[in-house]
């Protein structure tokens, strides 16, 4: 709880729980000013994963060698940790997976599987009040995939389109607009309880299983009601300016750079202008389109299930390589911009890595992972047992400790990452 | 209370099935107990540990770990399994000995009894379905109906939904979270402002005309045709000739000097297009602009023309002009060659639409190539529309007319605001008058709104918000806008509900509207609710009739093939152009339209199941019957053609749409093809690839087929099991390459003869590759040579289609997939439909009327 002065649970335990809402709100505004640094997170997951020879480096801890993938981040080779033998336990189910990359739920596969609390909303419900957008789901590439789990495990929908981005993050509502929707949050906060009670009431007369689904409905209204209240604040305040203009979308099926670049732009602005801390970017190529690289002439999907021969095996280092290049790019933008003596990567949590260990083999194993910045000592090759894994979730631990969240333990993860230490 | 229950579920089920054998009953009488599990037990131990054990867990399944106990969702699910696998001699595999017929069959049929005893119990006390939301698509259709504006496009501003069972009409699938709740209040807010029009005045109807003529009207108005005039791409004409009085400066795109064309007498009064995409060009007609929301005329005047090196020759097919906007295709109009025609359609347009026409009959996106002169001076050298043979449309004029109402105010105002306006004076009306006004509207929407009969309870919550603000003094408008979005967005509105047994008349009616139109009950069927006589067998049979009939239900038949047979995700990739410069977006939208006309007739006729697969005739437009191979079938619209002699193609298994979406853009592979006929067609779906196996993947540089390289791969023991199974329906389907199209060879940009087409006008590098080789055999070893045995051998496992057919009706009529508690019910239809041969209609007659649909 990093962003203001006092650390909320620690105060309710110091001034004992008899404390009202109101007075949490006020001190949490009051406290913006004498702030500790912000700490953002930026999580990507990419859903066919990397040639694990050609990501994975050779040595261990800070003297090891860069991979060939790496090679392309060498730059930033002393703010990054590269991970090996990371996995989630008992997450196995091929590209089923990739909805637990963040939540490290186990058996995705199994019927009436239900998903847990991702690490971004986790610590959104704690930090979330602080910017405009409490989190930005993202995904680059079509379907209805993303990253973002609330904590009942319903997938929070990511928004694909650069240009809606854009309109959420900085373009400004005339003054009729603004007007209508603040009338529209104020109408709602009244109506959400309303809503609230009469799901109360459909589920008195209902079954198990509808009861359960219900509860959906009383859970989300009873969120939006909280966001309505926060929102209104905001909605009186005038968005940050940018001197980019709106992004075209790009709706080529090749066009993975075009896309991927766009969204890494856009995350870096929301971080930039502080609209947001916490980000999730799901990149997902599983449909199967051919990219527009030079040399490269099979459809990506089917390039990572024939990595094994030669020809496939260069077409596809050259897509991941370009991957592993908007990450780069990323990196530089988020260093280039300072902040209270920092840079903003120096508080960016950049975590990148995929649900796949192998994707040629639907392998979930020894994930590929790397974090970048985010005030840890970096430089290194982390390395764990290749076949025992340690839970990813324990990097999660870590991060959420950073971030300033008071967690001990998440998901899988029974406490921080060993080797991995705060600057 | 819940044993007792459990028990007579048993009883019942061995009271229907009869004479299954002593075992079972003996077995039955200590259900759940000891007894179940000692004889599956055994079982399991005497075949299946081998493999399935906790050491080896081969396919990740442990069957030593499995509860005994069938109530857990995820231990059902994994018995299922076994007994499905089991009973269906898939397991054990062939290589290990078999169990005795005997032990075999009172194994499968404790363990059916137990699994469908649990189900049967549960769908008693809670029902089979879920209670769910209306999903994005079912939402947007309810928001047209209610607030009468049926063009309002609004689901895509909605999150996307998941998928369960294959489709988004189940709760599973229809995930709630306070992202979708803020979304429905935006949306809902767009919808009604939509609905209401801003002034009493009646906004006049005008025409607006955009002649072709002129390159200084160009530059000005139509950029798009103003840059393929300069750079020559495009033909300027005087009547039917071309008009060789045209002189063309060149430009220098570095230097900043802008080409530009001068137009001597005679001048020109028309101008061909090749191209069928817009690329970098502005293709909007300026002056055509929409001033407020409505419906106009578009109207556009031309003739179809073959260039042929700058020479018109005769034509002997129609030409398509497709009309575009930002974000959605507008419409088609067919112009017949060489004779100056109108074609024209009616579309909402809103006031920041724009309108692009193109050539969607053309053969490229563009036409590539450049004039090469001295920058600034006349250019003299060849026109580039000398260069190439193509089919394109000279246009003349095009036409916008409207805004055109049926009444005024339109329908939506009226629902929504009566006869007020936004800015009325109110005269002497006081609060009083607004409110009594407010109410009555309020209850009118309630009524259209909701499904059901409209309570005093329901009009508290949104008149509450309605009277706060009137209060205020804000604006009527707004305050009803305020309080009809209450509505939009309240559980009641949002969810479908139902209670456990017999449906009443409205569960019924709002379940069977969302079924056959995917939106709410129209007011006949709400008045048959409202009396109950809609739960008569005659009357709900002759109501199926009618939403079938109605245009309506094109909903469905759009929807559950997007989701039967993924059409959804036929757009997904694109033909890679180099190998298939032929693919143009008409040929995709053409393919849909087939996919679906073609299942529409299926219903109209009640044509069998085995028409999934076989059909002696097509419904196809000129660009499939081009692809199909098909003479004389002129223009864009579908229409039946009978088909003569052994064709190659009928039924969904060779249309465009299905060969298309179960290819990527370069290749096609017999694995993703013969598992979607499978899963999708046959209702059998293998299991999925085992962990650490590599996939095949297809190999374009021409050196080898996908075939040669499955063959290798299923000499690999782990794979053959399954791959036996899955390659030979795709092999059968190796014919058709990535866009439907029937081909011997395969294409090659390597090796191999060129095949001589042509990409965006210029000479294309694909070449003729390896031989397809279309034979197989099935795992009982009846073997095809290519895609017509194939096709009957498919259609002798005609009840193999249909049963998959009806369960995909079931999944999407009731939410929930067939459960062992079922089966035995849609064993029943099945045998009551095969008289038919499985009439797709009368299926759905079946579905209907059975207690799938009727309870909850």
């Amino acid at each position: 709880m990093n962003g203001r002065a006092i650390h909320r649970r620690a105060f309710l335990r110091g001034a004992g729980s008899v404390l009202a809402l109101p007075w949490l709100e006020s001190m949490a505004r009051g406290a913006e000013q004498v702030s500790l640094p912000r700490r953002r997170m930026v999580a990507i997951c990419n859903d066919l994963g990397v040639i694990p020879d050609f990501f994975f480096p050779s040595g261990v801890g800070p003297d090891y060698e860069l991979s060939p993938y790496l090679r392309e981040l060498k730059e930033f080779r002393n703010e990054f940790t590269v991970f090996s033998g990371l996995s989630h336990p008992e997450c196995v189910g091929g590209h089923q997976t990739d909805k637990c990359f963040l939540t490290g739920a186990r058996h995705p596969r199994k019927p009436g599987f239900k998903n847990t609390i991702s690490v971004d909303q986790y610590a959104a419900a704690q930090l979330g009040s602080a910017t405009r957008f409490p989190y930005l789901a993202l995904r680059v590439g079509p379907g209805g995939g993303s990253l973002s789990y609330s904590g009942d495990g319903v997938r929070m929908p990511a928004e694909e389109r650069p240009s809606q981005v854009y309109r959420n993050l900085f373009v400004q509502g005339t003054p009729e607009e603004v007007k209508r929707q603040v009338v529209r949050l104020k109408d709602g906060q009244s109506l959400m309880d309303s809503f609230r009670d009469r799901i109360k009431s459909i589920q008195r007369e209902a079954g198990y299983r509808d009861r359960e689904r219900l509860d959906q409905f009383f859970t989300a209204f009873r969120e939006l009601e909280q966001r309505l209240h926060e929102n209104e604040a905001w909605e009186e305040r005038p968005k940050p300016k940018v001197n980019v203009p709106m992004p075209r979308d790009e709706r080529s099926p090749e066009a993975l750079v075009a896309r991927t670049r766009l969204m890494y732009d856009l995350a870096r602005m929301a971080i930039e202008t502080d609209s947001t801390r916490m980000i999730t970017i799901f990149v997902t190529q599983q449909f199967n389109p051919k990219v527009d690289l030079p040399g490269v002439e099979l459809p990506h999907h089917a390039l990572t299930h024939q990595q094994g021969m030669k020809g496939s095996r260069e077409q596809l280092a050259t897509v991941e390589r370009a991957g592993l290049s908007e990450v780069r790019r990323l990196l530089g933008g988020l260093k280039k911009v300072r902040e209270e003596g920092e840079t903003l990567l120096d508080r960016t949590m950049l975590l990148y890595g995929s649900n796949m260990g192998h994707a040629g083999t639907h392998d979930n194993s020894n994930l590929p992972v790397l974090l970048a910045g985010g005030g840890f000592r970096h430089g290194q090759h982390l390395a764990f047992d290749r076949e025992d894994n340690v839970p990813l979730a324990n990097l999660y631990v870590s991060m959420l400790q950073r971030l300033g969240v008071d967690a001990e333990t998440f998901s899988s993860g029974s406490g921080t990452l060993a080797g991995l230490e705060a600057v | 209370m819940k044993f007792v229950s459990f028990k007579i579920g048993i009883l019942l089920l061995f009271s229907c099935v009869g004479a299954q054998g002593v075992v079972g009953v003996v077995r039955a009488k200590d259900a759940g107990g000891a007894g179940t599990f000692e004889l599956i037990d055994d079982f399991l131990a005497a075949h299946c540990f081998d493999c399935h054990d906790a050491d080896v867990q081969k396919g990740d399944l442990d069957l030593t770990s499995l509860a005994h106990d069938f109530s857990k969702p995820a231990d059902h699910f994994a018995w299922g399994m076994v007994l499905d696998r089991v009973a269906s001699g898939e397991m054990p595999p062939k290589k290990k000995p078999r169990p005795e017929a005997e032990e075999l069959k009172a194994v499968t049929e404790i363990l059916f009894e137990q699994l469908a005893a649990v189900e049967r119990e549960r769908n008693a006390e809670e029902g089979r379905a879920t209670v769910r939301r209306l999903n994005r698509k079912e939402y947007e259709e309810t928001l047209r109906d209610v607030l009468a504006l049926p063009h309002l496009r609004i689901a895509e501003a909605l999150p996307p939904e998941g998928n369960a069972f294959g489709y988004d009409k189940s709760a599973a699938a229809l995930d709630f979270s306070h992202v979708h709740a803020s979304r429905l209040m935006e949306v809902a807010d767009i919808g009604l402002r939509r609905a209401i029009v801003p002034a009493r005045e009646r906004p006049e109807s005008q025409t607006i005309r955009f002649e072709v003529r002129d390159p200084k009207n160009f530059e000005r108005n139509f950029n798009g045709f103003n840059a393929l005039l300069k750079q020559t791409k495009g033909i300027p004409l005087n009547g039917m000739e071309v008009d060789t009085s045209m002189r063309y400066f060149q430009g220098d795109f570095e230097r900043r000097i802008a080409g530009h064309a001068k137009d001597l007498p005679p001048y020109f009064d028309g101008f061909a297009i090749f191209i069928n995409g817009a690329f970098n060009l502005g293709m909007t007609i300026r002056p055509l602009k929409p001033t407020v929301a409505g419906y106009y005329k578009i109207r556009v005047n031309g003739f179809g023309v073959l260039n042929d090196h700058g020479e018109f020759v005769p034509s002997d097919r129609m030409e398509t002009v497709g009309l575009y906007s930002n974000d959605r295709t507008l419409g088609f109009v067919d112009l017949p060659p060489y004779e100056p025609s109108t074609g024209e359609i009616t579309v909402w347009l809103e006031p920041n639409d724009v309108i692009k026409p193109l050539v969607a009959s053309a053969p490229f996106p563009r036409v590539k190539g450049l004039t090469r002169g001295k920058p600034g001076e006349e250019y003299v050298g060849e026109p580039v529309y000398e260069r190439f043979r193509a089919h394109g449309v000279a246009f003349r004029w095009f036409e916008l007319e409207g805004p055109l109402y049926e009444s005024w105010p339109p329908e939506s105002h009226v629902r929504l605001l009566g006869e007020r306006f936004p800015g009325d004076e109110l005269g002497g009306e006081g609060e009083a008058d607004l409110i009594r006004d407010a109410r009555s509207l309020m209850w009118g929407f309630l009524g259209r709104a909701l499904r059901r009969p409209v309570t005093p309870e329901d009009m508290k919550v949104p008149m509450r918000t309605v009277v706060q603000k009137l209060k205020r003094d804000e604006p009527f408008e707004e305050a009803m806008i305020s309080g009809y979005r209450a509505v939009l967005t309240s559980p009641d509105f949002l969810l479908m509900r139902m209670d456990p047994g017999r449906l009443d008349g409205y569960a019924l009616a709002e379940r069977l509207s969302y079924f056959l139109w995917n939106s709410p009950p129209d007011g006949e069927l709400i008045r048959l609710a409202k009396t109950e006589r809609l739960l008569r067998k005659d009357v709900l049979r002759g109501q199926v009739d009618r939403l079938l009939d109605d245009p309506r239900s094109e909903r469905f038949v759009e929807h559950f093939l997007d989701k039967w047979l993924k059409l959804e995700d036929i757009a997904l990739t694109e033909p890679d152009a180099n190998l298939y410069p032929e693919y143009t977006p008409l040929l995709m939208d053409s393919a849909l339209w087939e996919a679906r006309a073609y299942f529409s007739e299926m219903l109209a006729r009640d044509l069998g199941a085995r028409y999934v697969v076989d059909s002696d005739f097509l419904m196809i437009n000129q660009r499939l019957a081009d692809l199909y191979g098909i003479p004389g079938v002129l223009g864009n619209e579908i229409r039946r053609v009978s088909l003569k002699g052994d064709s190659v193609r009928g039924g969904f298994l060779t249309q465009a749409a299905l060969l298309k979406t179960t290819a990527n853009g370069t290749v096609t592979s017999p694995v993703v093809r013969g598992d979607f006929v499978l899963t999708h067609l046959l209702g059998d779906p293998p299991p999925p690839p085992p962990p650490s196996v590599p996939a095949v993947e297809p190999d374009i540089s021409g050196v080898t087929t996908i075939r040669e390289q499955l063959v290798r791969h299923r000499e690999d023991e782990a794979c053959a099991g399954c791959h036996a199974k899955i390659d030979p329906p795709g092999f059968a389907l190796e014919s058709f390459d990535v866009m439907g199209g029937y081909r011997e060879r395969y294409r090659s940009l390597e090796k191999g003869k060129l095949l001589g087409l042509v990409l965006e006008a210029r000479p294309a590098e694909t070449r003729a590759g390896l031989e397809v080789d279309g034979s197989g055999e099935f795992e009982d070893g009846s073997k095809f040579r290519g895609i017509r045995e194939f096709r009957k051998l498919l259609v002798e496992r005609e009840d193999e289609l249909a049963r998959n057919l009806l369960e995909q009706l079931i999944i999407y009529g009731t939410g929930e997939p067939v459960g062992f508690a079922d089966r035995e019910i849609v064993d029943e239809m099945l045998e009551s439909a095969a008289g038919d041969g499985y009439g797709v209609r009368t299926l759905l007659h079946l579905v209907v009327r059975s207690p799938l649909f009727l309870k909850k």
